[in-house]
């Protein structure tokens, strides 16, 4: 029942903040987005000013009046020196990178400030996990965080309301607000060692294609200098000859090209996204192209940097669909 | 807070530094090896810091509090009590600096800090001290403040400044809480401050106790008359009443505190028929003494009327306190004397200073009325080679006979006690009363100050239908003393505060150095009037001027009132500089694109990226298409590349005349 109650309260406190506080990708802390209130350490400085408080009543003494009052004031002063340490912040989300599934998912953002205000010791964290990352803005205006989070499984990893507090200058008052960050990062399966069937190794082109290869020692063709070409392959004599510098490419036939095939993995569903997400990692480092080949979805064999992403940002968002 | 947390360096400087400030005002007041402890645990903290010695084992640290347990108890005798507390406070301030393992230690310490300078009020509350204090308090905010300035690796003074500004802040507020608070009689009562050394007058006369009185220049009391301020002869603020002679020494005697009952009270108010009104600030003397000049009343709820006559204060008067009285110079003190009175008044040891007796009783068969014997002894006293001296001979065993017929030379004490003993010596009931004389009237406030060294002795001798009656032998001697005071009377002698060559009150004809001292007199007094007795009737008084009725409502009203005018000026003196954010001029423009496409009916989604969001428009409202792809090319290049100044202006005004193609509406 009061289970209940507090998940209730929850929730709608919940989309009360989304209302409030809906996500964005650069949000600049104001009033309406900042939350002040004694801190835990403040209520021990309530309870010590009341038996300063009584002290002074019990002794008549009139100084220790003013003292009390002192510093009552000087907490009322501090709650405005507190929320000014982080009101006027600007919250940028940058980016955040994919990640396989129980890594740590790393999100950039950056603090910067509307004016030459400094703002110190400010606390970003995502309570869930303890990890705190402070941040003081004093000379430099801006400043890049890195925060990482847990990602769990495969799909899009939308972390929870950051919360970024400050408890500056005095530690009496404790000013926060709750961020929820326009930021998704994709989580790639976690991948699964496994054996690969010989059915599903070669592909149904038993005499393969011929690839442009380095590292094979049979020449193929001349093509245009690209910064990067291996110096011992550029056709210097062309060079000589006043043409543009050539490089000679050499070829080897490739020996298969493999499909990665749903069908070829055991396992529930997962269980085979990992498997094939793990073998995609495998062909990539190999010189193999490979396609993939999930049901509904067909990639065509190819290798590279920007294939092996698609590869597995397919993996990742199978069945899940991609609402980015 | 990770394990390897450490105090930031600057706040364990401000703290350090706080604690010495909290010690120094308290340092005659607490045993001595407070201040070892706190040296011994400073440098073990500094070490630890610079990483040269270990945090201090439990063991050592259970062993110093023990240690500094057994030490309260030896040094004070007990644990008990106002100054057992306040030194067990100081130890406990001291010792917590070897525990500083998290930020909650040194929240602790700060708090303790706090308390220990509120304690220094307890004992003191000179202007001086609660300038003290609060530079004491700036510190320790200071340090609380470094504390969350923890990325300074050098020193600086941003703290301090954070804090002044914080404190100058807060003044304003704490001005009208102190006017307004309602200052409610004590909850429940408290041990005092009890190791003080007791001043001015004390309960018992032997010959010479005054005359070392009057080698002080401390200040008494201040009197402020509300009417004309009478003449100095006329100013005998009595204070103690002797009936007890032993031969040497004169006690109370009775009961001193046998005060009048309520009824006694209001028919001792009925005789006052003209009574002058005063008010009196005495200074902390820790007795209950109270000087008044005759006959005198009060309704001070600390104030208590004895059965001979004079005002007592409840209790040990420990720091300055302030009280109306009437008095009527003019009453009969006790018209009707019970004979067990009588007799106690006339009291005598037998057999002792025989020739005084002698003389008094030869004296007696010559006069022809109780007041011509007391005016021939004052005759004696006068015609004889009698001499007024600060510097008495000893005295031998018959103290009144060694007196009257053999030294002659004395001081007010020693007229007062001979004379009581030649009216006893033939039964007129009389009595030593000790106190104050005159006073000088401060040109500046226009009170009287009342000094040490204006002690008086003199006597009161029981008359038939005119009660008791005032006799001064020592004017009969040195008439100097009571119309100019004691620094005239002394000139010759030249032993006018002798021993305290750097009192100001010598220099009294330095007219520059005694103007200055009248200043600083003046100051105190009113800090004494207006701040330290800021309560009750003056309280309601200056709240009426200031509100013109005493309401909680109205007092609410202020409070609010100027809470919220500080609150608004903080405010706006912090945050006047954040209005305008400083998005950068691309941002505005894209989020002024977006806006505009919004209105279209084309809102960006979250988590849209400009090349997908002017994509998704593009294929929905092909005519916006190259306006909208131009435009959102222009701001990534802008955003996320670095441009020279030249291509960022003009793409820019791109930008700008890209998104004015982009219709408000379709």
């Amino acid at each position: 029942m009061i289970h209940a109650l507090k998940r209730n309260v929850q929730n709608r406190f919940a989309s009360w903040l989304d209302r409030r506080i809906p996500p964005s990708r650069l949000v600049t802390l104001d009033q309406r987005r900042i939350f002040i209130f004694p801190s835990q350490v403040g209520r021990w400085f309530l309870v010590l000013l009341l038996v300063m408080l009584v002290a002074a009543i019990n002794y008549q003494k009139n100084l220790a009046f003013a003292l009390v009052f002192f510093l009552a004031s000087l907490f009322v002063v501090a709650v405005l020196h507190t929320f000014a340490n982080l009101s006027g912040l600007v919250v940028k989300a940058l980016r955040a990178k994919p990640v396989f599934a129980g890594e740590s998912a790393e999100f950039e953002i950056s603090l910067g400030r509307e004016d030459n205000r400094r703002y110190f010791d400010i606390q970003i964290e995502w309570p869930q996990h303890k990890a705190v990352q402070t941040v003081s803005l004093l000379e430099q205006s801006q400043q890049r965080i890195s925060l990482y989070f847990p990602a769990q499984g495969r799909g899009w990893l939308q972390p929870p309301r950051l919360l970024i507090q400050t408890f500056y200058p005095l530690g009496l008052l404790r000013c926060w607000t709750w961020l929820a960050l326009d930021l998704k990062a994709l989580v790639y399966p976690k991948p699964l060692a496994c054996a690969i069937t010989d059915s599903a190794e070669h592909s149904d082109d038993e005499s393969g294609e011929l690839v442009p290869l380095s590292g094979s020692d049979d020449f193929y063709q001349f093509s245009e200098y690209r910064p990067g070409d291996p110096l011992k392959h550029v056709y210097w004599k062309s060079y000589a000859k006043q043409q543009p510098l050539q490089t000679k490419q050499f070829a080897s036939y490739r020996e298969q090209s493999l499909w990665l095939d749903w069908h070829n993995f055991s396992g529930d569903t997962e269980q085979r996204l990992s498997k094939l997400c793990y073998w995609v990692l495998q062909l990539e480092n190999s010189s193999c192209e490979y396609g993939l080949r999930l049901p509904g979805v067909e990639i065509a064999p190819a290798h590279g940097e920007s294939h092996q992403s698609k590869a597995l940002r397919t993996l990742a968002l199978y069945k899940i669909g991609d609402d980015s | 807070m990770s394990i390897s947390w450490s105090i930031p360096r600057n706040c364990l400087a401000w703290i350090l530094l706080a604690q010495l400030l909290l010690i120094a005002p308290h340092v005659e007041r607490l045993p001595w090896w407070v201040l070892v402890a706190y040296v011994a645990c400073a440098v073990w903290r500094i070490m630890v810091y610079r990483g040269q010695w270990s945090e201090p084992p439990r063991a050592t640290k259970f062993l110093l509090v023990l240690l500094c347990l057994i030490g309260t108890f030896v040094s004070y005798g007990t644990l008990m009590g106002l100054e057992p507390t306040v030194a067990m406070l100081f130890t406990g301030l001291c010792l917590k600096l070897l525990e500083i393992a998290t930020r909650r230690d040194v929240y602790a310490l700060i708090f303790l800090a706090y308390f220990a300078a509120l304690t220094e009020f307890l004992f003191l509350q000179d202007f001086s001290i609660a300038i003290l204090i609060f530079v004491t308090v700036l510190v320790i905010t200071t340090a609380m403040t470094a504390l969350h300035q923890h990325h300074y690796q050098q020193w600086t003074q941003d703290s301090l400044k954070k804090a002044s500004l914080m404190m100058l802040q807060a003044l304003p507020l704490m001005l009208v809480l102190f006017l307004v608070f309602p200052r409610f009689s004590p909850l429940w009562e408290v041990p005092l401050p009890s190791h003080q050394a007791k001043t001015g007058i004390s309960d018992t006369m032997s010959p010479g106790d005054i005359s070392s009185l009057s080698q002080s220049g401390e200040l008494a009391f201040r009197v402020t008359f509300s009417g004309e301020i009478p003449a100095k002869q006329a100013m005998y603020w009595r204070g103690l009443v002797m009936s007890q002679f032993d031969g040497r020494t004169w006690r109370q005697g009775r009961l001193p505190k046998a005060i009048l009952k309520d009824d006694e009270a209001v028919l001792l108010r009925r005789q006052l028929k003209n009574p002058i009104r005063y008010e009196v600030i005495q200074e902390p003397s820790y007795q209950p003494w109270i000087f008044t000049l005759a006959l005198a009343w009060s309704d001070d709820s600390n104030t208590r009327i004895v059965n001979d006559y004079r005002l007592v204060h409840a209790g040990d008067i420990a720091s300055r306190i302030k009280f109306d009285v009437l008095s009527d110079p003019d009453a009969v003190i006790e018209k009707d004397l019970p004979s067990y009175i009588r007799t106690f008044e006339t009291a005598l040891p037998d057999n002792i200073n025989p020739q005084s007796r002698q003389f008094a009783k030869s004296l007696y068969q010559q006069s022809h009325s109780h007041l011509n014997f007391i005016q021939r002894v004052l005759q004696h006293f006068r015609n004889e080679a009698f001499f007024y001296t600060l510097k008495p001979p000893l005295l031998g065993e018959e103290v009144v006979d060694d007196f009257l017929f053999n030294t002659r030379r004395g001081f007010c004490g020693h007229y007062a006690s001979s004379f009581v003993f030649l009216m006893r010596a033939v039964g007129i009931p009389a009595r030593v009363v000790n106190g104050y004389q005159g006073g000088e009237v401060s040109p500046i406030t226009g009170t009287v100050l009342v000094h040490q060294f204006d002690a008086h002795s003199w006597a009161e001798v029981w008359l038939e239908g005119k009660g008791w009656v005032r006799f001064d032998p020592t004017a009969a001697v040195a008439p100097n003393r009571i119309e100019f005071g004691l620094e005239q009377a002394m000139q010759e002698e030249g032993s006018f505060l002798s021993d305290v060559p750097l009192s100001p009150l010598r220099y009294r004809d330095v007219a520059w150095l005694n103007k200055l001292r009248l200043r600083l007199d003046a100051f105190d007094y009113y800090w004494a009037s207006w701040v330290l007795q800021y309560k009750d009737e003056r309280q309601s008084r200056v709240l009426k001027q200031l509100l013109g009725e005493v309401s909680p409502w109205r007092i609410a009203l202020l409070l609010m009132g100027v809470g919220s005018l500080v609150f608004a000026l903080v405010a706006w003196q912090l945050l006047k500089n954040s209005q305008g954010a400083q998005v950068s001029a691309e941002e505005k423009l894209y989020l002024k694109l977006c806006r505009r496409l919004a209105r279209l009916g084309y809102p960006r989604q979250t988590g849209e990226g400009p090349t997908d969001y002017a994509r998704r428009v593009a294929e929905q409202q092909p005519n916006l298409k190259p306006s909208i792809n131009a435009a959102t090319r222009a701001f990534i290049t802008l955003n996320y590349q670095s441009v020279g100044a030249e291509q960022r202006k003009s793409l820019l005004k791109l930008l700008r005349f890209e998104i004015a193609r982009v219709p408000k509406r379709i």
